[in-house]
């Protein structure tokens, strides 16, 4: 592995920009997501790129910026933007495997439905604002930021069975809530449940 | 049927990450043959999955929001040369700030002269022709094993130059200044310093080593208990804890008793796939103590990990009781971190 190069005060600027600047859109959409407001998410974005900047140098080159990016975000989201943290339903697993089985018995759900962004409606934006925000945000990092268990866990500052546990949660409420959009849009016929 | 469903139940979401070994997946996939139940709840999280990532997908972002963030980078930049350049600013006008920084060096000045004049004075000619101490520990012979031939200093990333904010004295005037100074006669390096130096590049060193073909492994097994047996028959007196890291995709090849400079530890290897390599060593020993500074810190599940690149290898401390952990490779620097992070346990 050839050696990494170094952050030096002469191209600091321009080695943010290239390396950091490229995630603009990822951290604004998660932010948006968890602020619901597009000017909140603006200035948390803004916040999370000038304190990344002045902390550049602490940023070892060739590592994974956009998960120190996105650690950065969450943070100053915690201590600034959170009005107050819905902790999410006590529903044991059992519970929700049952409900999620029985919903997926009962559906005349395609696996093969096409999935066109926005085909079904802005409505599904709404299933994913109705998980915990917990829950919402490890599915952004993992399913839609592509990111590792690890790296996810590394950002929420949790363990990584954690990050599976509510993943699976996550995905069974997502796939539930979606089903009901579905039998709207006659996608799916409605589940006997 | 339903007791097997649950059974693969999060084997299922794991197949779907495609975290699974090979041996875990066949298994998997052997029952999805038969099951179908399991194999339409994997459809589903399938679905799911995919349905996520092209819904909520980041679209465009504002036009504006880039353009934002680079004048927040200009004033940044503006104002850090100021901090630089003017420490003590306070938000004051260019010619005060010029005007009080000239009082303030006439003042160092005069009090720096004082001290100066002063000093012989009141000394003793012994404790005035005090030798320095030099600016380098003298070099301790090492053992042979463990020395390296002559090298330059471990070659840690060093931190980017930061403008001084306050004026050097030199180490003579510094001397002058400050008369109370431990004056011990240039005193021998303590072996400690040394080793404190070493120990980072002692770890990049071994890994190296090991991947040369050099440090063979004295028992090759994909047991980890296995291991942790052989460690205490080895005489290793303190409580080894062999990772498994299968989840991982990495497995076990073996380990040795090993010399870690002046410490026994306990090394052992793993693989992954594409001949990926991972060293971790074990010995008794508080991490603080022994890591030289500079190192990038890093805080996870409340414990602290002292990260260190060294020539393309990534090395990484923590802290477990009275044992000191270090896990060392050339993959991907925050890989390593991520694995250390996944299997350090606090206690």
């Amino acid at each position: 592995m050839a050696d990494s190069p170094i952050i030096n005060a002469e191209n600091r600027r321009a080695q943010f920009e290239a390396i950091a600047l490229p995630f603009t859109k990822s951290i604004y959409y998660t932010a948006l997501r968890l602020t619901h407001r597009p000017e909140d998410a603006s200035d948390l974005v803004q916040e999370t790129f000038l304190r990344a900047y002045r902390t550049f140098s602490n940023f070892t080159l060739g590592t994974n910026c956009k998960a120190w990016l996105f650690t950065i975000m969450y943070s100053i989201f915690v201590n600034k933007y959170r009005k107050e943290q819905r902790e999410p339903k006590s529903v044991s697993i059992e519970e929700l495997d049952e409900k999620f089985h029985r919903s997926l018995a009962a559906a005349e759900w395609d696996p093969h439905l096409s999935l066109n962004p926005g085909e079904m409606g802005t409505e599904v934006d709404q299933a994913l604002n109705g998980l915990p925000e917990s829950f919402r945000l490890t599915v952004l990092l993992v399913d839609v930021e592509e990111m590792t268990y690890e790296e996810a866990a590394a950002i929420l500052n949790c363990p990584m069975g954690t990050v599976r546990s509510r993943l699976f949660r996550a995905r069974k409420l997502l796939f539930m809530e979606l089903q009901k959009y579905a039998e709207i849009k006659g996608y799916a016929r409605k589940a006997q449940i | 049927m339903g007791i097997e469903t649950r059974h693969f139940r999060e084997e299922i979401q794991e197949l779907l990450d495609n975290r699974l070994n090979l041996e875990a997946r066949l298994e998997v996939e052997k029952h999805l043959q038969s099951c179908e139940e399991c194999r339409r709840e994997l459809e589903a999280l399938r679905w799911i999955k995919q349905f996520s990532h092209q819904q909520y997908a980041a679209e465009a972002a504002p036009a504006k929001l880039e353009e934002n963030i680079l004048a927040a980078l200009n004033l940044e930049d503006r104002s850090s040369v100021r901090r630089t350049v003017f420490p003590w600013s306070w938000g004051l006008q260019p010619r005060a700030i010029l005007a009080y920084g000239f009082l303030l060096c006439v003042a160092i000045a005069l009090a720096l002269s004082y001290f100066i004049l002063r000093e012989p004075l009141r000394k003793s000619p012994e404790l005035v022709s005090q030798p320095e101490l030099p600016a380098k520990p003298p070099e301790l012979p090492v053992k042979p094993e463990l020395s390296s031939p002559p090298k330059p200093s471990p070659q840690l990333e060093p931190s980017p130059p930061r403008l001084p904010t306050k004026p050097k004295l030199s180490p003579k005037l510094k001397s002058a200044a400050k008369p109370k100074l431990d004056a011990k006669p240039n005193l021998p390096a303590k072996p400690e310093l040394l080793t404190k130096l070493e120990l980072p590049a002692a770890v990049a060193q071994d890994y190296r080593r090991y991947k040369a073909g050099k440090l063979p492994l004295l028992l090759q097994t994909e047991d980890v208990r296995e291991m942790e047996k052989f460690f205490s028959e080895e005489g290793i007196t303190f409580q080894t804890r062999v990772f498994d890291l299968g989840m991982m995709n990495y497995r076990l090849v073996g380990g040795r008793v090993h010399q870690l400079i002046n410490r026994r530890s306990a090394l052992f290897v793993y693989r992954g796939e594409g001949n990926k390599i991972l060293v971790c060593q074990m010995y008794p020993g508080q991490v603080t103590k022994l890591l030289p500074a500079g190192v990038v810190r890093r805080e996870n599940k409340g414990i602290e990990f002292y990260i260190y690149r060294i020539n393309g290898l990534t090395v990484v401390f923590w802290q477990e009781g009275a044992v000191t952990c270090v896990l060392s490779s050339d993959i991907n620097p925050e890989e390593v971190v991520q694995l250390a992070f996944a299997k350090a346990v606090k206690i």
